[in-house]
């Protein structure tokens, strides 16, 4: 179920993620099984607020047990489904997130698994939650070689990290950034060709750009479309000018 | 139909921001190719010795229960565009 998208049935996914909220209330598992729960909803973009209620405060109690890669997975999920409780908790849990990954004890794992660190400090700056230090870390020339260059399952996580420090951090972050030629060879990977008179061959959101595109080419002439943001593929930017 | 409804309120738009001034669409200013990976910041439009204000349209995909609700990766491209200095016009379907 967790790896299922459209073919699963989104009326019963929802009574499903309701009846697993008592579970989740009274379950004495580890954090891992925990955190299959809360990615559940993320595939579909169900957010059951009860069901992350529980894992969240799941997640406050027993954050030093939690691998880093279930606090990637957890701000993930907060993150994609726009979790409110209402109370603030997922913020805080996000918070202590942050400040969990900068401790010394996790060291040796982040060493182990910088792609989990990578894919959390993202998650965490859509909250405008972030460590410069961090950044600088995985944004390293050494890491980048070693660790991303190869790795295109990556190569959304690591534009995005070097778009942030460049735009929303630009006053106050003084690390390196990724060299112009990955950006160029990265953003060459992610951005898919704008395809606009082949309409059989168009998913939604293509022909939502089409059919604009259509529209102001009738009444202003040929518009432009440029990927403002690499790291956005296509769903995406067009502007005119 | 939807989509003819979208052309139609975005070109809506856009005839009513082209009449106020320093908001200007559609008027082709010859500029080079954005290097790819390299990003782009809006006072790079201009006409004459003016600058215009640069729309940005980004297309979304609207969540099963939630109006709009974005999810936060998704605000925060938002945010990035209006640090650039674009202004962000989300169209959801």
């Amino acid at each position: 179920m967790r790896k299922s998208t459209q073919s699963v049935n989104k009326k019963w996914h929802a009574a499903l993620l309701d009846k697993l909220v008592d579970v989740a209330r009274n379950a004495q598992n580890s954090i891992p099984y925990f955190t299959h729960m809360a990615l559940l909803g993320t595939k579909t973009r169900i957010c059951n607020n009860n069901l992350m209620t529980a894992i969240v405060e799941r997640f406050r109690t027993n954050i030093k047990e939690a691998r880093i890669k279930d606090l990637e997975r957890i701000v993930l999920a907060i993150t994609k489904l726009n979790f409110k409780s209402g109370t603030g908790i997922e913020d805080e849990l996000c918070r202590e997130i942050l400040q969990e990954i900068k401790r010394p004890e996790r060291k040796f794992e982040i060493e182990e698994f910088p792609q989990g660190l990578a894919a959390c400090i993202q998650y965490l700056a859509y909250k405008d939650l972030y460590c410069p230090s961090l950044f600088a870390y995985i944004l390293s020339p050494t890491i980048v070689r070693t660790v991303f260059e190869k790795r295109s399952t990556y190569d959304v996580t690591i534009l995005f990290l070097d778009s942030y420090a460049r735009i929303n951090l630009k006053e106050e972050y003084s690390g390196p950034y990724l060299e112009k030629s990955m950006c160029a060879d990265i953003s060459g990977r992610l951005q898919k060709p704008i395809i606009m008179d082949d309409h059989e061959r168009l998913i939604s959101e293509d022909l939502v750009l089409a059919s604009v595109s259509a529209a102001i080419k009738k009444c202003f002439g040929q518009p432009e479309f440029v990927h403002v943001l690499p790291y956005s593929s296509t769903l995406g930017s067009l502007f005119q000018i | 139909m939807r989509n003819q409804n979208i052309c139609k309120s975005i070109v809506d738009l856009i005839l009513i921001l082209e009449k106020q001034k320093n908001v200007a669409a559609f008027h082709s200013t010859p500029h080079p190719p954005w290097p790819l990976g390299e990003y782009i910041s809006s006072d790079k439009f201009t006409k004459g010795n003016t600058n215009l204000t640069a729309l940005a349209f980004v297309v979304s995909y609207l969540s099963i229960g939630k109006t709009l609700d974005m999810d936060e990766g998704f605000q925060c491209k938002i945010k990035q565009l209006q640090l650039l200095g674009f202004v962000p016009i989300v169209v959801s379907y």
